[in-house]
């Protein structure tokens, strides 16, 4: 009998732990290093095959990019490994990076280190998700398409080394504001090591940034990271850090609350509105790029019908779910773009995502749409969306007289997959963050054809000629200016088509303990890690 | 003459029922002398122990009395709590029936007994054990010193009972109470603690009240006898004068009723014995043994037993607990192998027939229980319980079912009406009827039938075994009798078999067993039974010490 | 004989009924009508104020579980109007509004169907459980009643919770049936052991050497004599028992391994509200009451029937 309740002690104890291992509640701190939450990324650390957010954040911290921007007018600077990005003819880049910049185990960062990257990067035969973003060299096709399972090529034509600093891309046609996409991660480098083992990489990258993987990733755990002291972009102002993997945003902010979790971007549900209150200063807001919508399975005949989509558009109240849901701490969504990038237009979606329940029955009438039949909501777990999702729930059934499902049960990592195989059975949540500064992140990337999945994050799996060749003509425009003038007119054919339904524009809101300081949010979404300061409690 | 220690008068009783007051002794007197030992006999529902109850004010909560009981000229009715503490133990004493019951199980006797003592007396630990070790010697425990530092469970329970005993006289009460004092031992533990009474009789000055419904215990022990029915006394008088000249018709059926070993050739002619046919149950050297458990050896409770009876033939198995008698029942229901030997019912051995010659051999055995009430499923009527044996062994339809059902009511004198009724809801008696009814349903040739009448009043014991001898005769089916009561034995048996231990210490006629005893158990057993004849009894009395005295 | 066991009827064998008890039970027993253990049983509860107090209570939400509609008044609980939200309780909303515009008494109604199905389906499938396990270790001892044993134990040592949470996050589905297997899964173990003593106790009785000496089957003695003798003890059990899973229930839809989102369930309503407890505690006060007077009521009615059933009582 005592042996027995020893037993049980320990099981319990063990399992506890266990517990709270997967809830990721980590109950002390590590000295040295500061503590970011970050949910369970959807693939392993590869820069070219990561587009979603959880394992963005931690690929920022280990790659440097090649441009960077203003922190306020995003404007392009020269800050990153590229010493200039230039053409004359806005159809041959030509890139020079600066001499001096190494990866972490030592070995230069060269112009073979980009172009073999980029290949990689593009071959069908890997299936990178970000592999969308070459798809405008010249090449390109040669590595997608496929003959009994080999591509034509491993080698885009259009990338070419001239020296070791040097070298040029060729697009398929002329890209005005190519040097702004540069940006984004999925360009970044790979050094030599990643080929021969692109799995273990995978756990623990060997990137150019300014923190070095000091540990593995552990599914479920996270990873620690030290200061990679040879940055060539100025050290980091702490000597480590390290993410940790929660499932649950509640539990991640408890920790905060405590003291154990250093730095948390986004706020769990009831957190939103008092956080503020409770942490003053160490409280960041700003404005946010982030464009939550709800996505159509356009590949289910029910929703094959534009007017379903608009009539379920225009049963959501979004201003009322700002205000009852959000305590306002979201403004309605009233395009496809958001207020921080060129090329933002207020109203460029109209009365499509206004509220106009009569006009919305009017169009599910005429569509024919089975009433009877419930629709399922999609969303991830753990997230806080529970509540904001119940409630267009609810308006749908108010105002159309439909029932709906909620289908909330996936984490992320598994969420998306399931996107990405034309697994959704009704309208999901979606969300999209610029990775670079312009209207066109918010276009092409989503809607194009050839950035169906698993190329890309057309989780829709929208397909229209009239966008892409909208999309072509104004990524052909001689000036910027003149391009996000004609990526208005691609968003219109989107507003026409609806293939989502746009809700509401974020704030970027993040707490941290009285641990650290200097944190900054970029504009991105994220935090810039190397110039946190970590004050070490005495 | 001295003025009697205890002087009952008119003591009403009542008991509340839900929210009426039931008066269940209705306005008793008597009196106890010094002295003496007056028994308080009658069938369950008498009064007996209720009047013996309400002395120490040991009634349960929904009882209350009236009338008066001056002890040595103190009134103990109405007399405040604790006023009655301090007379419960020092001047009145209560002897248990189970002696398990009344002494705690994880105190040595010698703590008890010194408990006791210190609580109503100034002495000091060492004192108190002196005088602890004398009461045990008082009561015959041999190795006195050494007893009394032993726990209850290490003592035999005739031990048990005398260390009970021995606490009980600690203080020297003036009145000890029996109540039903060897009901629940064996036959020579009773006659042993009888002895210790009769020879404690002599050496102290209390009066025994005895409580009883044994009318040999009475005989051996009681000067005056009160004999009671339904909360009223019948009759009173000296032993004598109850015994030889009953004046009242109740006491002459009492008497008359109660089964005694008379001793005395019995009249009806045997049948004589026919080895030409199979004998209906033909143990042969059998051993059965109960599995020790691991690293323990196993216990034999049959050792080499050797047992026939032929068909028609009734053979009494007779023994003291723990004798195997029990054993050997279950052995012939299949309810118990056999480690080695032979068991072979009508011819058929148990021990390697299949399972079909199996089934067909349990058709021809039936066990009545000693307890029939728990031998029935307390969720069935009694109907389907008697129906069972036919559901499980004949292809009869509900309805052919029920005949026989109601068939079998009639045979045992069982009115139809009750076959709707629980077992709980039946007397003793009916539901002994129940078990005999039970087992008769398949006309069984061999019944085995296990201390029918042990847990029975008198008057009913006598109805239950008239019955069964009225049904032997007519079915003629042989039968097995274990009991380990003699004189229900010399009635209804025509061979007797002594077992002791799991061994056969003697078997032959009833006449010759009985008469004529060859073991030296078996004189002990005979020699332990009390007879309900005070003269009788007090020449059995001088056997009894001689023999008793042998064994140790 | 052996005399050490205590029969079922609590007839003691080895001698007459010793004096005074047998005469007072004979006494009290003398309007006996048709009962039988639980006809007795009835009588005693009935009067009884706890176990009536806990009844009243048990039915009154069995039948708002059973006619929700009826006791909402024909108030649709998801007819929900955000511009109604968070309001407090008033005429037109009797427990006030929820965070989506909920009326909230209509849904605290509806919540009891949820709640007192998963406590019975959890307790139909515990006895299930318990009572073939428990009935085969019992009756047939030795390396039978080891392994089952030892198996017990093994799910013993797995605390409830802790195990359907891990039973929960396993399976995706999340609904009231398997919330209920869940909970059956790491709940049986007490009730087996129950039913394993009860059976070795009805096992010895004499009714059951009867059964054998008649050469029943090993399954009709199993079936018509042990268990429907065994099963009074594992009763009282499980009515206490249901009220503890109705509370298990409720835990574990609040640490959100239960039941999500639309569903009703008491639980849901606590975790939702918990988050806005300072500016509406109404949002808990509600389902955890209704929540704690059911698990109360089962509980008390649990215990009224154990001591009614309890052979030894005076």
């Amino acid at each position: 009998m005592h042996r027995q309740r020893w037993v049980t002690a320990l099981v319990l104890a063990f399992g506890l732990a266990m517990l709270v291992g997967c809830s990721g509640s980590w109950a002390q701190t590590t000295p040295g290093v500061f503590t970011v939450y970050v949910g369970e990324p959807q693939n392993a650390l590869i820069p070219g095959n990561t587009n979603e957010s959880n394992g963005g954040e931690v690929i920022d911290a280990l790659f440097a990019p090649l441009v960077t921007f203003d922190d306020e007018t995003l404007d392009l600077t020269y800050d990153g490994v590229a010493a200039s990005v230039s053409s004359d003819d806005r159809l041959t880049w030509t890139i020079r990076l600066k001499p001096g910049w190494t990866f972490h185990d030592g070995t230069p960062v060269t112009a073979r280190s980009y172009v073999r990257a980029w290949n990689w990067n593009s071959l069908a035969t890997n299936g990178y998700v970000s592999s969308f973003f070459f798809a405008n060299i010249a090449g390109y096709s040669d590595l997608q398409s496929l003959t009994d399972g080999k591509p034509r090529g491993t080698e885009m034509s259009g990338l070419r080394v001239v020296d070791d600093l040097t070298f040029t891309v060729t697009l398929t046609s002329p890209f005005a504001i190519y040097p702004i996409t540069l940006g984004a991660r999925a360009f970044s480098p790979l050094p030599e090591a990643f080929y021969d083992d692109p799995t273990g990489f995978g756990r623990k990258p060997i990137g150019n940034g300014p923190f070095r993987a000091e540990t593995e990733w552990t599914r479920g755990r996270g990873i620690t990271l030290t200061r990679f002291d040879d940055f060539a972009g100025g050290a980091a102002k702490s000597p480590g850090m390290a993410f940790r993997v929660y499932t649950e945003q509640s539990t991640g902010y408890t920790d905060v609350l405590a003291g154990s979790l250093d730095i948390m971007v986004g706020l769990p549900e009831d957190a939103r509105g008092t956080a503020p209150a409770i942490f003053g200063e160490r409280y960041l807001t700003r404005a946010s790029s982030s464009l939550t919508s709800l996505a159509f399975p356009l590949y289910d005949p029910r929703f094959a019908d534009v007017r379903v989509r608009r009539a379920i558009s225009m049963a959501i109240n979004r201003d009322l779910l700002a205000d009852i849901i959000f305590d306002n701490s979201v403004t309605p969504a009233r395009g496809f773009a958001t207020p921080v990038v060129d090329g933002f237009r207020e109203d460029a979606c109209g009365p499509a995502c206004g509220f106009d329940p009569e006009a919305a029955n009017a169009l599910l009438d005429e569509a024919g749409f089975d009433r009877g039949e419930p629709i399922d909501l999609w969303f991830n777990a753990g997230s806080g969306h529970d509540q904001w999702m119940l409630a267009i729930g609810n308006m749908l059934r108010r105002n159309l007289g439909v029932d709906f499902r909620l289908r909330g049960h996936l984490q992320f990592a598994q969420f998306l997959p399931l996107q990405d195989s034309k697994g959704m059975t009704g309208p999901f949540r979606t969300a999209w963050s610029m990775v670079y500064p312009s209207i066109q992140y918010y276009l092409a990337p989503r809607f194009a054809a050839s950035a169906q999945p698993p190329n890309g994050s057309n989780s829709a799996f929208y397909a229209n000629p009239a966008f892409d060749a909208a999309v072509a003509k104004a990524d052909a425009a001689s000036s910027i200016a003149e391009a996000n003038r004609l990526y208005q007119a691609a968003e219109d054919v989107l507003v026409a088509d609806l293939p989502h339904a746009p809700v509401f524009v974020g704030v970027i809101q993040a707490v941290h303990t009285q641990r650290v300081s200097g944190v900054r949010l970029t504009p991105f979404g994220g935090v810039d890690y190397a110039s946190v300061e970590l004050l070490e409690v005495e | 003459m001295a003025a009697p220690v205890l002087q009952i008068r008119d003591l009403r009783v009542e008991f509340r029922q839900k929210k009426d007051w039931r008066e269940v002794v209705h306005g008793v007197s008597l009196d106890v002398g010094r002295g003496e030992v007056l028994a308080l006999v009658g069938e369950s529902g008498s009064g007996k122990s209720t009047i013996a109850m309400s002395i120490p004010g040991l009634l349960p909560r929904n009882g209350r009395n009236s009338g008066s009981i001056q002890l040595d000229g103190q009134e103990l009715i109405g007399a405040s709590p604790g006023t009655l503490r301090k007379i419960r133990g020092r001047q009145v004493a209560v002897i248990f029936q189970e002696p398990m019951r009344a002494l705690n199980p994880v105190y040595t006797i010698g703590w008890q007994i010194r408990e006791m003592l210190q609580a109503h007396q100034e002495l000091s630990k060492e004192q108190a054990r002196e005088r602890a070790v004398e009461l045990l010697k008082l009561v015959d425990i041999p190795e006195p010193e050494r007893r009394v530092d032993s726990y209850p469970h290490q003592l035999s329970g005739g031990q048990r009972q005398r260390a009970m005993i021995a606490q009980a006289l600690a203080l020297d009460p003036q009145v000890l109470i029996a109540d039903e004092p060897t009901t629940a031992l064996d036959v020579t533990v009773q006659g042993e603690i009888l002895e210790l009474l009769h020879d404690l009789k002599g050496r102290i000055d209390a009066s025994i009240l005895l409580i009883t419904h044994d009318m040999g215990v009475v005989a051996d022990l009681a000067d005056r006898i009160v004999v009671l029915k339904d909360g009223a006394i019948v009759e009173q008088g000296d032993a004598h004068q109850i015994f030889y000249d009953p004046q009242q018709p109740y006491t002459q059926s009492l008497l008359k009723a109660v089964l005694s070993l008379s001793l005395e050739p019995v009249a009806a002619e045997l049948p004589a014995p026919e080895p030409a046919e199979t004998p209906a149950f033909d143990l042969d050297h059998g051993v059965i043994e109960y599995p020790g458990g691991r690293g323990r050896k196993p216990f034999r409770a049959i050792d080499d037993v050797t047992l026939r009876l032929d068909a028609g033939q009734v053979m009494g198995l007779v023994g003291e607990s723990g004798s195997g008698k029990s054993t050997i029942g279950r052995a012939a229901v299949g309810l118990l192998p056999l480690a080695s030997g032979a068991l072979r019912i009508n011819g058929l051995d148990l021990v390697t027939a299949d399972a079909g010659q199996l089934r067909e051999a349990r058709r021809q055995v039936a066990m009545v229980f000693q307890d029939a009430g728990a031998s029935v499923n307390p969720r069935w009527p009694i109907g389907q319980a008697i129906a069972e044996p036919l559901q499980l062994h004949t292809d009869l339809d509900a309805a052919a079912r029920d005949a026989r059902v109601t068939e079998l009511l009639d045979r045992v004198q069982l009115s139809r009406n009750l076959r709707n009724r629980f077992p709980h809801q039946l007397s003793g008696g009916q539901r002994q009827r129940v078990g005999i009814a039970r087992a008769l349903a398949l006309q069984p040739s061999l019944l085995i039938v296990d201390e029918p009448t042990s847990a029975l009043d008198v008057s009913v014991q006598e109805k239950v075994l008239e019955l069964f001898a009225e049904l032997q005769e007519e079915f003629g089916f042989a039968c097995l009798f274990i009991t380990h009561d003699l004189a229900v034995v010399e009635h209804v048996a025509d061979r007797i078999a002594v077992l002791r231990h799991g061994k056969l210490v003697e078997t032959g006629t009833t006449a010759e067993v009985l008469m004529s005893p060859q073991d030296s158990y078996t004189r002990r057993l005979i020699a332990a039974v009390p007879v309900p004849d005070p003269r009788e009894q007090a020449q059995r009395r001088r056997q009894r010490r001689e023999l008793l005295g042998e064994a140790s | 004989m052996s005399d050490e066991l205590p029969t079922p009827t609590g007839v003691r064998p080895g001698g007459p009924d010793s004096g005074a008890e047998h005469e007072l039970l004979d006494l009290v027993e003398e309007n006996i009508e048709q009962a039988t253990l639980w006809g007795e049983a009835w009588k005693t509860l009935r009067r009884n104020p706890m176990f009536l107090i806990g009844g009243v209570i048990a039915v009154l939400m069995t039948l708002i579980a059973v006619f929700p509609s009826l006791f909402a008044g024909g108030v649709d609980p998801r007819d929900c109007d955000l511009t109604d939200a968070r309001q407090w309780p008033s005429a037109a909303h009797w427990f006030g509004t929820d965070l989506q515009g909920c009326d909230y008494y209509a849904n605290v109604i509806h919540g009891a169907r949820i709640s007192l199905s998963i406590g019975l389906l959890s307790v139909v499938g515990t006895m299930v459980l318990a009572v073939i396990l428990g009935t085969l270790a019992g009756y047939f001892g030795g390396l039978t009643d080891s392994l089952l044993s030892r198996f017990t134990d093994i799910f013993y040592g797995v605390p409830l919770l802790l195990g359907a949470m891990i039973l929960l996050t396993v399976t995706e589905e999340r609904s009231v049936f398997t919330v209920s297997l869940a909970l059956s899964i790491f709940g049986w173990m007490t009730a087996m052991r129950l039913v394993r003593s009860s059976v070795i106790t009805v096992k010895n009785a004499d009714f059951v050497a009867a059964a054998q000496a008649l050469a029943a089957t090993t399954r009709q003695i199993l079936t018509r004599h042990i268990m429907p003798n065994a099963i009074s003890p594992v009763v009282s059990f499980m009515t206490i028992a249901m009220g503890g899973f109705i509370a298990s229930e409720a835990t574990l839809t609040f640490l959100g391994i239960g039941l999500q989102a639309p569903e009703i369930s008491w639980g849901l309503q606590i975790n939702v509200g918990q988050s806005r407890f300072s500016s509406a505690p109404y949002l808990v006060f509600f389902p955890a009451l209704f929540l704690s007077l059911t698990v109360m009521a089962f509980m008390l009615m649990g215990d009224a029937l154990r001591d009614a059933l309890d052979p030894d009582r005076n």
